[in-house]
């Protein structure tokens, strides 16, 4: 059963009792909350996700509100994975960021079965994929929300989930977290897409979150093999251009990326290698996501 | 004493793995009271010395495979750090010894399979210690930024100096003098537990494995905090196996605690291994052991403090007599720590700052390391 059959009063009764199960393919993860910005974000954001009644749980995400007479004046929230609390709390105003990027640690803290790179993913119909790890600022995020939009399969917008000592990237595909000015690019792009209110002031400036397609929802336990890794850069004013790094760039690059490979150790070195020898990586200048689009279209990789 | 379902379960998997039927445990209440109690990465390798991997559900696998490669990584960062910590002491002719989690990984000891620990405990005779921490400045490992009353703390009450963070890994370095604090009276004279002092093959000291069981259960039975009381225990319990048909241990052991005035608590550790984790302790040593024990009235109320807190916990499913034979464990922590005059000023000053943390927030408090890290990584 997916979320959206599930009548919202017996949803509310989930998320204030033992928790909401969803299947997110790398996990099942358990949301709680009893704030209502929280449970009213994840409805409508996970709609498309499975139900899960019998698995148990791999990750526990809540969000509640925090204690002490500060509650009264300027209410903040916590973000809580079972009973650990990794986070500062933040004001209420962000309570369903904070889950999102709760949601994040909860794989960085406890998945060290995976290589995690910090990267957005898509794929194509032949489900290549493309993985585009870099900084904040790069314009990562808008690019995957674009090419997620206009057809391609988003796996993730944030976590390329990959499995050590392969080219294989399972998808983690969430809610697409924009900032800032790629906010109302986005809604103009796409006034079709549902998203969330704009939480200001957060350490990343203005945030929003824009609901996953449910087409990519639908293949979260489909793998793809990646093709490429791309790291973007937005200039204002250029054509695409590609600058074709060398082994050792690429391996620092990705290193750099990476939540994990040290934990990982020689596993995580093997992928590293594995990655670098197999896949072609570039640097990518651009200022249109359009030229993007059939650029990725048609290069010959 | 009444434990719950997960609690037993929990022993029975570490215990007698053969015999437990996986289909019956409720993985997802076993991983996270295992995860609390800092035991997954530790079942895992039980589960393998007795060939179970192979049997666990998927999902189980899954979760005890990730704290594995999480230990083990820990596992490798102790070697290196504890080698560079020994080369650049050796430069300037001070070997320190290496105690605790850092010490079982270099002695490749079976208790350091799965063990999951904060810090790389250094212990360096007194008057060298602060020729140690400005050799260790410059090899940039820097205290963390604290308080004058901590600072104060540290430098007269305490057996260690502020821990010292390395800049650029962010290990995190406790310089040690003695094993306990000068000011609660207990402290041994350290050269009885140095003389036992052995090289490992990665040419660091370490404390032989009876001094460092000594010194395990004499930190466990002082101990304030028991969350990870369960943890420390199965320490004990796999010390005190490796070494059961090791006389000299046995010898060593029993001749160390009497010469430090450590016997009750020698006692008390296998007192609890054997009523807990049904440990094997060799009968003669048990009789040896008699003569430690405190009268039935005291180990009465003690048992009920240490069979509560030393079990497997979570906060889903502590009772009431839980809550309040910790309380008990931590009052007698303290006490034990420091004579009761500075234990109420340092309380009073504690108490303070939490008031005003309580009031301000609570981390209004910027001067304190125990901050969580805001997310990052994660835009």
């Amino acid at each position: 059963m997916q979320l959206h059959q599930l009548k919202f009063d017996d949803y509310i009764h989930k998320m204030t009792n033992d928790g909401l199960c969803l299947d997110l393919g790398v996990g099942v993860f358990r949301f709680k909350s009893h704030i209502t910005s929280v449970q009213q974000n994840v409805y409508e954001m996970y709609a498309d996700y499975n139900i899960t009644e019998d698995k148990p749980a791999d990750f526990h995400a809540c969000v509640k509100l925090a204690k002490g007479p500060r509650h009264y004046i300027n209410p903040q929230v916590h973000f809580e994975s079972d009973v650990v609390t990794p986070f500062l709390p933040l004001p209420k105003s962000q309570a369903f960021p904070l889950l999102e990027w709760g949601m994040n640690w909860c794989l960085s803290a406890y998945d060290f079965n995976h290589f995690i790179l910090h990267a957005g993913v898509i794929a194509n119909q032949q489900n290549e994929a493309f993985v585009f790890p870099a900084p904040p600022g790069s314009g990562k995020s808008t690019l995957t929300a674009f090419l997620a939009y206009s057809g391609w399969r988003l796996l993730s917008d944030e976590l390329a989930i990959v499995t050590p000592d392969s080219l294989t990237i399972s998808p983690f595909v969430r809610p697409v977290c924009l900032k800032n000015n790629s906010i109302k690019l986005v809604k103009d792009w796409f006034p079709q897409v549902k998203f969330t209110d704009t939480a200001t002031d957060t350490t990343k400036g203005d945030v929003a979150h824009f609901k996953p397609p449910a087409n990519s929802v639908k293949q979260i336990n489909t793998p793809a093999q990646i093709k490429a890794i791309i790291f973007p850069r937005y200039m204002p004013n250029v054509p695409v251009t590609v600058f074709k790094l060398d082994i050792i760039e690429a391996s620092e690059a990705i290193a750099s990326n990476s939540f994990n490979h040290n934990v990982l150790g020689e596993e995580g070195f093997k992928t590293l290698v594995k990655l670098v020898e197999n896949v072609p990586c570039v640097e990518l200048q651009y200022s249109d996501v359009n030229e993007v689009a059939t650029f990725l279209q048609n290069e010959e990789w | 004493m009444q434990i719950s379902q997960q609690q037993r379960q929990l022993i029975q998997l570490f215990r007698h793995p053969d015999e437990v039927e996986f289909s019956n445990i409720d993985w997802e209440a076993l991983i996270l009271t295992g995860r609390q109690n800092g035991f997954l990465a530790r079942l895992y390798y039980q589960l393998e010395r007795h060939q179970r991997l192979e049997d666990l559900p998927q999902y189980a696998f899954k979760h005890l495979h990730s704290a594995k490669v999480f230990a083990d990584a820990q596992r490798q960062q102790a070697i290196f750090e504890a080698n560079e910590i020994n080369n650049s002491l050796s430069a300037i002719e001070i070997s320190p010894v290496f105690l605790k989690g850092t010490a079982y990984t270099l002695l490749d000891h079976p208790v350091a399979y799965g063990r999951i620990f904060n810090d790389i405990d250094v212990l360096v005779p007194k008057p060298l210690i602060e020729k140690t921490e400005k050799q260790m400045l410059l090899y940039t490992w820097f205290p963390e930024p604290i308080d004058e009353y901590d600072q104060h703390y540290y430098r007269q009450w305490v057996h260690e100096i502020p821990p010292l963070k390395h800049a650029s890994r962010r290990t995190i370095a406790d310089v040690h003098h003695n094993i306990l604090p000068p000011i609660s009276g207990r402290a041994p004279n350290i050269d009885l537990f140095t003389q036992y002092k052995i090289k490992t093959e990665y040419q660091c000291y370490v404390l032989s494995p009876a001094a460092l069981t000594l010194h395990s259960l004499v930190h466990l039975f002082f101990e304030e905090d028991f969350s990870k009381g369960f943890r420390d225990l199965s320490d004990l319990h796999i010390l005190f196996s490796t070494h059961y048909q090791d006389e000299k241990y046995w010898q060593q052991l029993r001749f160390l605690a009497y010469e430090t005035g450590f016997t009750l608590e020698l006692f008390l550790a296998c007192h609890y291994c054997e009523a807990i984790l049904q440990t094997a302790i060799p009968f003669t040593f048990k009789h040896e052991l008699v003569a430690f024990s405190p009268s039935p009235m005291q180990l009465k109320c003690l048992n009920w403090i240490f069979l509560r807190v030393l079990q497997p916990s979570h906060p889903n499913y502590e009772s009431t007599s839980y809550r309040l034979a910790r309380l008990l464990a931590m009052l007698r922590g303290h006490i034990k720590k420091m004579p009761i005059r500075i234990l109420l000023y340092h309380t009073g000053h504690k108490l303070i700052k939490a008031f005003e943390r309580g009031i301000l927030g609570r981390y209004s408090d910027t001067s304190s390391n125990l901050q969580p890290q805001p997310p990052d990584k994660n835009n």
